[in-house]
């Protein structure tokens, strides 16, 4: 149905994709999997003719149904998108016009495609499309603008967007990464229905995702992709289970969860069992409520407060990793706030043994100023703590260094960085004044499964060298189990269950972490 | 250790581009200009000479001369000086304060920024040139009066861009990360989100700049700026309006230098901006 041929494209000399050969039968979903930057969005983009025009397509064709898309103009390009190709991306909220109703945004597609335009009977396929793709309250969705609808809705009604003309191809660039774990789940699953219910012809997908695990699950065929070029491909289970290329193993490995897991403590000495109640308890939390405050209306509106964290109680204690699991907007974020004493507006007991929490960020990109080097970042934090002399900050700040294999670095601007390297400095950043307990939110979701593996190898490193403990925040159950001595699942304010990880992970007593850990596909 | 290079290296270093080479060279002329102007003229500023009225442009007066005989090049040279020293105080004084005022509103927010976001907008309601003429008229004339007057009409606009500004940084990951270390309030403000803001802080220092120039040859030009026997460009083309026909070379050089200073400042702001774009 594509069959992409020797495709080349480059960007100032730089090769992005490098002689490309792929193809996608009728009906067939091929995942295009690899790390971020490793040419897989370029490839769709070439699919689509909507190459950024700094780049250029140096060799090879694409055939569509035999007709070379490279050789089209810009104009039966047009007409083809949307009618045979259709995409849908990763981020829900900015792919939708936020000015527009979605519904109007929908019948677009209709006032551009079809010759005969009838708003009417447009409007009726809107709405039974709508529904097809799970949004049954069709007509309020329809009259909706996009920031009424939840991420998942906003994804749903993308794909009816690329749905609505029955495309013969459908690329999916990271249809599901922003979207919660059991969304996910579900948005898949209607995919899958979706192409089977098509009459006649198959609808084929090209699936690009950096998540192995989903790329199993859902593709016939996977792709792995490196620096441009395919390594290797064949059918999903034979390239998960015997994979032949180095890179491919390498990245198989790097899967939190499917690795030989963590030595959990409660194994050695050093700690004893966690609900030991003679243990040390680094922090103790007891009946715990924060909240938020509304955005007033006016200067003389009195203020109010909704309530984000439900009280809540618990103990975390010396050396050890507690995760916090749940979805977005349970709460999660809010309750770290509070802990760390950012969020004036709480209720409740937190006794802590020192002040010194610290917190490590999910987005490395933000969490480090970018006007200062690497040293200096890394020496504020002993200022901050009245260390007076130079030479000691000095000392400690190359001490850290090494421990976080950036030795050299000192004059070095985050901006130089790459992703992995900036996350290593936020580490030792927080853990330079030696903190006896450090929040981590979410730190490894935005790093590739390779670098995500060496983040969570350099965290529990440095916990065993200084003892130190964790609250490690996360949506991923296959982290969290790689991490994690202890497991609080939250659900709208409130912790509903937690225990040992073994215990969590074997035997959930609670509906919702059955369904967290169901859609983690372990 | 693997390491992806896909993000952009920011350096630290000046990018120079077209805009700000071109912008640099031009108001480096004419500081430098200036500069001299306030120590060394090629004649006199105030020697007058009938023989020599209304003189075109020759190679003894490269500008001419005017209705008084004097020396038009000499006169240009000192107002520039009386010029650049006005823009420089008047950036200076309302920037400073502008930086503060901005960064405590933008930070704290609540009901501080409030008030002062309100005293801010009334005060912006007048057109910059009339509240100057009021306050010039209250303090009196003369070039330091001016300087005050333009200082405090300029403030508003600086607190403004440096106000939204701190208002981008203050919730950035890396300013909470500082506040959990413990860095105190001031050194926040000063320390981690000012260099971060400077880029844009330069822009509106141009502009600014640019403005009082404007501003103090508008207040001159009106007989309340600068007085005379001292020079000013503002009050050249003031003097130089009855003789536009007679001796257009006595309106021309002043009213050139003042453009093309103008432009200088505005291509060396231009060229900030493309930087950061970038």
């Amino acid at each position: 149905m594509l069959q992409i041929n020797n495709f080349s494209v480059g960007i100032k000399e730089k090769i992005i994709v490098d002689s490309l050969t792929l193809e996608i039968g009728d009906g067939e979903v091929v995942g295009l999997v690899g790390e971020s930057g490793s040419g897989k969005s370029m490839t769709a983009l070439g699919i689509m003719g909507l190459l950024p025009h700094t780049a250029e397509v140096m060799s090879g064709e694409i055939l569509l149904d035999s007709e070379n898309l490279l050789a089209k103009s810009a104009q039966e390009m047009r007409n083809l998108r949307g009618r045979d190709i259709s995409m849908i991306f990763q981020e829900p909220m900015t792919s939708l016009n936020p000015t527009m109703k979605v519904g109007k945004q929908l019948m677009e597609v209709f006032a551009v495609h079809s010759d005969k335009y009838l708003k009417d009977e447009a409007k009726n396929k809107v709405l039974e499309v709508l529904k097809s793709v799970g949004l049954n309250d069709s007509q309020r969705v329809f009259d909706s603008y996009p920031h009424e609808l939840s991420g998942g809705m906003r994804q749903r009604a993308m794909i009816a967007m690329a749905m609505l003309l029955r495309p013969k191809l459908l690329i999916a660039d990271e249809p599901t990464t922003a979207l919660d774990v059991t969304v996910q789940k579900q948005i898949l699953d209607m995919l899958t229905e979706l192409k089977e219910r098509e009459g006649g012809q198959k609808m084929s997908i090209l699936f690009i995702t950096h998540d192995l695990e989903l790329a199993r699950h859902f593709c016939d065929r996977i792709a792995v992709m490196k620096d441009g070029a395919i390594v290797e491909q064949g059918e999903a289970a034979r390239v998960m289970d015997e994979p032949s290329h180095e890179y491919t193993k390498k990245l198989i490995e790097a899967v939190p969860g499917r690795r030989t897991g963590r030595k959990h403590h409660a194994d050695n000495n050093i700690v004893g069992s966690s609900r030991d109640a003679k243990r040390d308890k680094v922090m103790s939390v007891s009946g715990l409520s924060a909240y938020y405050k509304n955005k007033r209306k006016g200067v003389f509106d009195r203020q109010t407060l909704m309530k984000a964290v439900d009280d809540v109680s618990f103990d975390v204690y010396k050396v050890e990793v507690l995760g916090l699991v749940g979805e977005s907007g349970c709460g999660k974020t809010s309750l770290s706030k509070a802990l760390l004493g950012v969020n004036p507006d709480v209720r409740g007991n937190i006794e802590r043994k020192s002040t010194s929490a610290r917190m490590i960020f999910q987005d490395p990109y933000s969490s480090l100023n970018p006007s200062y080097t690497i040293g200096w970042l890394l020496e504020e934090p002993l200022r901050a703590a009245g260390v007076r002399s130079a030479q000691e900050r000095q000392r400690r700040v190359n001490d850290m260094l090494k421990m976080i294999d950036m030795e050299g670095y000192n004059d070095r601007y985050p901006g130089e960085l790459s992703g992995g390297q900036r996350q290593r400095v936020s580490i030792g950043q927080a853990l330079i004044t030696e903190p006896e307990l450090v929040i981590a939110d979410e730190p490894v979701s935005a790093l590739d499964v390779t670098i995500q593996a060496q983040i969570m190898e350099l965290m529990l490193k440095m916990q065993e060298k200084m003892g130190l403990s964790y609250i490690f925040i996360s949506h991923d159950m296959n982290v969290i189990s790689q991490m994690c001595d202890r497991v609080m699942v939250m659900k709208s304010g409130s912790i509903i269950e937690s225990g040992s990880t073994e215990e969590i992970f074997a035997h959930p007593r609670e509906e919702y972490t059955k369904k967290l850990l169901d859609a983690a596909w372990r | 250790m693997k390491t992806d290079n896909t993000a952009k290296g920011r350096t630290k270093r000046i990018r120079m581009n077209g805009y700000l080479t071109a912008g640099l060279i031009i108001t480096g002329f004419f500081v430098l200009l200036g500069i001299i102007g306030m120590f060394w003229t090629p004649y006199s500023t105030t020697a007058m000479s009938a023989s020599e009225k209304f003189a075109a442009p020759s190679l003894a007066h490269l500008m001419g001369t005017d209705n008084f005989g004097r020396d038009i090049l000499s006169r240009v040279m000192k107002g520039l000086g009386t010029t650049v020293m006005v823009g420089v105080l008047v950036v200076l004084v309302s920037g400073t304060a502008g930086l503060v005022i901005g960064a405590l509103t933008g930070y704290f927010g609540g009901i501080v920024d409030e008030v002062i976001m309100r005293i801010n907008d009334a005060l912006n309601s007048f057109p910059s040139i009339l509240m100057a003429l009021v306050v010039v008229s209250i303090l009196g004339t003369g070039s330091r009066n001016v300087i005050i007057a333009l200082s405090i009409v300029f403030i508003p606009s600086f607190v403004r861009v440096v106000r939204s500004e701190y208002m981008r940084c203050r919730n950035a990951d890396y300013i909470t990360n500082a506040r959990l270390m413990g860095v105190s309030r001031i050194r926040i403000m000063f320390v981690h989100i000012l260099p971060n803001i400077m880029s844009t802080f330069l822009v509106a220092v141009t502009v600014g700049f640019n403005n009082a120039i404007l501003a103090e040859s508008g207040l001159s030009y009106l007989g309340i700026g600068v007085q005379p026997p001292d020079a000013s460009l503002g009050k050249m083309l003031s003097d130089a309006q009855g003789y536009l026909f007679k001796a257009p070379w006595y309106a021309v050089f002043p009213g050139l230098t003042i453009v093309l200073f103008v432009l200088g400042f505005s291509l060396i702001g231009e060229g900030i901006q493309r930087n950061n774009r970038r």
